[in-house]
This record gives structure tokens, sequence and C-alpha cells, in this order.
């Protein structure tokens, strides 16, 4: 028995079955449809003649995510999907250890969520040249647009306003900024996965699998969205509410970038936030987070995989 | 009945040792599924288990695969289970060869893909995904991703549901082959007939214990109504060497090991003719076991 025959022979099994299921192609055009819809949404809310490429990425993803239930639910069928048909049944009572199997599953799922942010990115891109055309924001246009909108929310206030050439920095059109964006959105997918996958493995049917997803996805956003508008002070408790969900890594990647300072309130000037935050400051919880959560999840997903099993036995 | 072997009398020769097995559903009022079942199981034969609907052998069935881990009771095995839901969906979207190559990959069976799908009369060059198979060819796939598995034991849950009598008889004479390479089978199925045929053992469960062994090479009783004359009738069931006794012509009782359809055939292809058959197998058997 070869365990990374297992892995290759899941994956390809997988890919077999999203290629002749016509369900995968709904899915496909559904992720296109809802990515154009999203981004089309964002042009119509922002008045401006031109945004710039990496500005919309950033935006369209926090927003996509936010409605994006699938990412999560695609992955929380596949082991659920297989306890239905027998399949699932019959392999257990065969092999004392599925991890090869999951893995396969996992490998796939991963690769299947990078297909989807592609196929959102490649939509938005679609959209985004209908609207303006094969013609990247000039970094100058933003300026004065930026400038403007910042002079009529908070006329003769404190407010630092950047100076162009940091707003030239920042906002100029850049293929490393806005792979960076996609890079971090792909992260995002891949920890819906992850928790889909968690999913499908505490789940007994198709039915509970989506039920449990919904109800997931709608906590987490439901904390997250508390969390972000309520103005009291910052508790260790609140961060950790927003670094467990995955739309957090958005707000970093705005804040490596700067993006997030300049481009926040050129969509929504009424709850800017301030320049330096800590709350989006907070690199350590976001690293914190994923390490914790992959450490469960190895645990959960995993039980059968030696490592575990002995590490397990010690804690015991 | 129960089986008085202690555990730690294990013979080399048993393959699967189950005592005093019980499983409950249900926190508050607990509904026992299996109630205290022992049985052993030797390399090389078959099992079998028939009861009612709702009597546990599906639920006994995975707690012996592993399905269900908890329960009370001891298991001891030698050698990989694999069990055989009732359900039927396989991969759906894969093809039979995909599907077999890919439980091939599990496991150390001495058959190739193409040899299974031949012994199952399954056609290696069908490309259609298994959702297009009619259930009797899917369910063929399913036995046959068991025996690209290739356990020591297989369970089987039902593996002649809905099949028709030629699918029925692939499946017998596959499960006759592997037995006799030292491949053991626990089966549930409310087919007698053909668990007759390839049972060393058959147990009536009910209410989830075993409540009586019947004996699969019971001989059977049949009686027959016949319109053909007394001497005729001597003649050809003398012909057909059967063991036969007439106290009220034209009704003669038949007793019988072997396929009753069989013998049925035989005598009305010797010319004879009857009104009716009534026997009295497994099945009648089963059923006063269960009425009493």
């Amino acid at each position: 028995m070869n365990d990374l025959g297992i892995v290759k022979a899941t994956f390809v099994r997988e890919f077999k079955t999203i290629r002749r299921s016509n369900a995968y192609l709904i899915i496909l055009i559904a992720d296109a449809l809802l990515s154009m819809v999203s981004a089309e949404v964002i042009f119509l809310n922002i008045n401006y003649s031109s945004i710039v490429f990496q500005a919309v990425l950033i935006i369209f993803f926090t927003e996509f995510f936010s409605f994006f239930v699938i990412l999560l639910i695609s992955p929380s069928l596949t082991i659920t999907e297989e306890r239905e048909l027998g399949t699932w049944n019959i392999l257990k009572s065969h092999q004392d250890d599925l991890t090869p199997v999951k893995l396969g599953k996992i490998i796939f799922q991963l690769f299947n969520s990078i297909i989807m942010i592609l196929i959102a990115v490649l939509s938005l891109i679609f959209i985004y040249i209908l609207n303006y055309g094969f013609y990247f924001a000039s970094s100058l246009t933003v300026t004065r647009s930026v400038t403007s909108i910042l002079n009529t929310y908070y006329p003769g206030g404190t407010f630092t306003l950047p100076s162009t050439e940091q707003i030239n920095s920042i906002l100029a059109f850049s293929w490393y900024t806005s792979f960076q964006v996609i890079g971090v959105a792909i992260i995002v997918a891949f920890l819906m996965t992850f928790v889909g996958m968690c999913i499908s493995r505490a789940s007994s049917n198709r039915t509970f699998s989506i039920v449990l997803s919904v109800f997931v996805f709608v906590i987490l956003s439901a904390l997250y969205s508390i969390s972000i508008n309520s103005m009291g002070p910052l508790t260790k408790i609140k961060l950790a509410i927003v670094a467990v969900n995955p739309l957090f890594l958005f707000q970093v990647v705005g804040d490596v970038t700067g993006l997030k300072t300049l481009v926040y309130p050129i969509t929504n000037g009424t709850s800017m936030l301030p320049v330096s935050n800590p709350f989006f400051g907070s690199f350590s919880y976001t690293v914190i987070f994923i390490i914790v959560f992959l450490i469960f999840f190895c645990i959960l997903f995993f039980p059968e995989f030696k490592e575990v099993k002995k590490w397990k036995r010690n804690i015991k | 009945m129960e089986d008085k072997t202690s555990l730690s009398e294990i013979n080399s020769d048993f393959i699967l040792k189950i005592k005093d097995v019980s499983k409950s559903y249900g926190l508050l009022s607990k509904n026992m599924a299996v109630d205290g079942i022992s049985l052993s199981i030797q390399a090389g034969t078959c099992a079998s288990l028939v009861g009612r609907n709702g009597a546990g052998k599906t639920t006994f069935l995975k707690v012996i695969s592993d399905l269900i881990n908890t329960f009370e009771g001891k298991i001891e095995k030698k050698g990989r289970i694999a069990y055989m839901p009732e359900t039927n969906g396989i991969y759906p979207f894969n093809t039979s060869l995909e599907v077999l190559k890919f439980f091939l990959k599990f496991g150390n069976s001495p058959f190739t893909a193409g040899e299974i799908l031949e012994k199952l009369n399954l056609s290696i060059d069908d490309k259609r995904p298994l959702n297009l198979y009619s259930k009797g060819m899917k369910r063929k796939v399913t036995f046959g991703s068991m025996m690209a598995l290739y356990p020591d034991i297989f369970i089987l849950d039902e593996p002649f549901e809905g099949l028709d009598p030629d699918t029925c008889r692939d499946i017998v004479e596959v499960i006759k082959g592997l037995k006799k390479i030292g491949r053991s089978f626990i089966i549930s199925s409310h087919d007698l007939y053909y668990l007759k045929e390839v049972s060393d053992r058959v147990f009536v469960i009910d209410k989830g214990k075993i409540i009586r062994e019947l004996d699969p090479e019971a001989e059977s009783v049949c009686v027959i109504n016949f319109t053909s004359e007394i001497e005729s009738v001597k003649l050809v069931l003398n012909k057909l060497k059967l063991d036969y006794k007439i106290d009220k012509f034209p009704l003669v009782e038949i007793t019988y090991r072997q396929n009753l359809d069989i013998i049925l055939a035989d005598i009305i292809k010797e010319g004879l003719r009857f009104n009716e058959s009534r026997s009295k197998d497994l099945f009648e058997y089963f059923r006063e076991i269960l009425n009493e």
C-alpha cells in the first residue's frame, strides 16, 4: 500500500468527478456571475472616473467574501457526500488510517479554491475593463479624487492629509500589490477550505453540512461585524474575535500596502478609520490565529495520523 | 444461540471472535439494538444473519466493521475487514474501471480491475459513469470494490437486494470461489435461497439477540400434487434418484437438499404434470422460529 499513491489517486478521482459533474459547472458559472455582480456594485458605489486596480481588488475581495459562502460549502460536502453514498464506510472499515485519502481531498479542495479565486479575479477584470476600458488609473487622477473627498468629509479638521508623493507611491498601479492582494485572497480561501473540511468531518449528511456551513459563516461574519463597528475600548477579547475571521487578513494586507487608509475613505467616508489604528496593526494576532487554527485542524481532521495519535496519547 | 467458547480459547482457525457485544441507542430510555451477541468465524467460512427489519443486523455488522465505536463487549479479529453497505451510491461520476482501480490502491488483491469485471460479467470497455448503471450493475461494482480491497473478512449488508437471479448467481459463485481461497464472510440478507448456498452457519437474529442457529444443510421437504398416473410418477422420481414418500396419492412428499426449481424443472422435462407444490425449506423454518 502506497500512501502517496492513495493521495494521488484520490486527487485524480475527485478531479474526474468535477469534470463530469453538471453541478460543478453551475458552481463555476455562479462564481463568475456573483463576482461580476459584486464588481459592478463596487463600481456603482465609487463616483470617480477611474480607480486603481489593486484598490478595487481589495474592496472586491472584502465584499465578495461576505456572500461567497460557497467556498465554505463546497469542501464541507466532500466527506459527507461519500458518507451518504456509502463509500466512506467501505474505506473506513478497511483502513486504520484514512490520512492519505483526506490529504488527497484537501489538496484537491485547495486547488479548487484557487480556481474559484482566479475566476473571480478574471470576472472582476472583465467588469473593470467594461467600466474603465484598457486603462489602469493614473495616480494623478486618484490623488485629486482622494484629496477632494478628504476635504469634503473633514473640512478644516485635524486629519493629516497625505502628500501627493505618498499617494502616488501607494496608489500608482502595481502588479506587486495586486498579486499581494490575490495571494491573501487565496490564503483566506484556504482557511475557509480547512473550516469546510472540518464541518465535513463533523457532519453526517449533506443537508447538515450546508446548514452548519451557513451557520458558521453567519456567526463569524456577525462577530466580526459587531467587533469592528463597536467603538468601545479595544479589548483582547474583541481582538480575538476579529482575528478568528479570515476577512481580517484583508485588513492586514490593507495595512501592509497602505491601501486601507486611502481606499476606505474613498468608498465609505463616514466610517473612515484613523491612519494609525492599533486595531488593524495586529499582525501577531493574525499569525497566532493561523497557527492555532492549523493545529486544531490537524487534530480534528487527522486523528488517525501517527504523530497526532502519539501527541494525544502524551496529553492523556 | 450463544457461542460458549471463551475468548481466551481462541483457536488459530478463528479469524473473528465476538464476545457479548451490545450496542444501545438513546440517552434516557436505552433501546438495545444489539444485545449480548457472541459468535466466532473460522477462516474460509461464511456466517449469515437473518431476521426481521430492525432486528439489529446492520448495527451489528457496523460494530464489527469499526464503524460504530461505542459498544460493550469484545471483538478480536485477525486480519482486515471490509464492509459493503446496503446503499448503492458508489462514486456516481466514475466508470467501473476507474472505481476498481481506485480501490485496488488500498489492498493487496490478487485480482486486476479487468479480472474483477470479468468475474462479475461487467464490460471493461464500458465508459459510462456509474450513475447511468442499473441498480444491479451498481451492486456488482460495489461488490467488485470489495474484491479490490480483498479483506480477510467480507462483511456484506444485503448483497442480493433488488438483484436479478443472474446477478445473484454471479455473486454467489464469486463468494464460493473466495471462500475456497480462505476468505471469510459475514452476510446479512433476507434472501434465504442464496444464503443457503453460500453459508456454513445461519443465525436468526431478533431484537438484537441471536435466538437460533439454522442448519443451511438441513433437508427441505416439498409436497407436490401430481395430475399424472402414480406409476409414471414413481418411474420418473426413481429415475431422478429423489427421496420421496407417497401416503395419499396424488400428494407426494419429496425430501431434497438442492435447488427446488431445478428439481421441478427436471420433473416437468420428464413429462409429469402437477397442480401445485408446497415446500418447507429454510424460509419456512425461519418463519416458524420468528412466530414462536
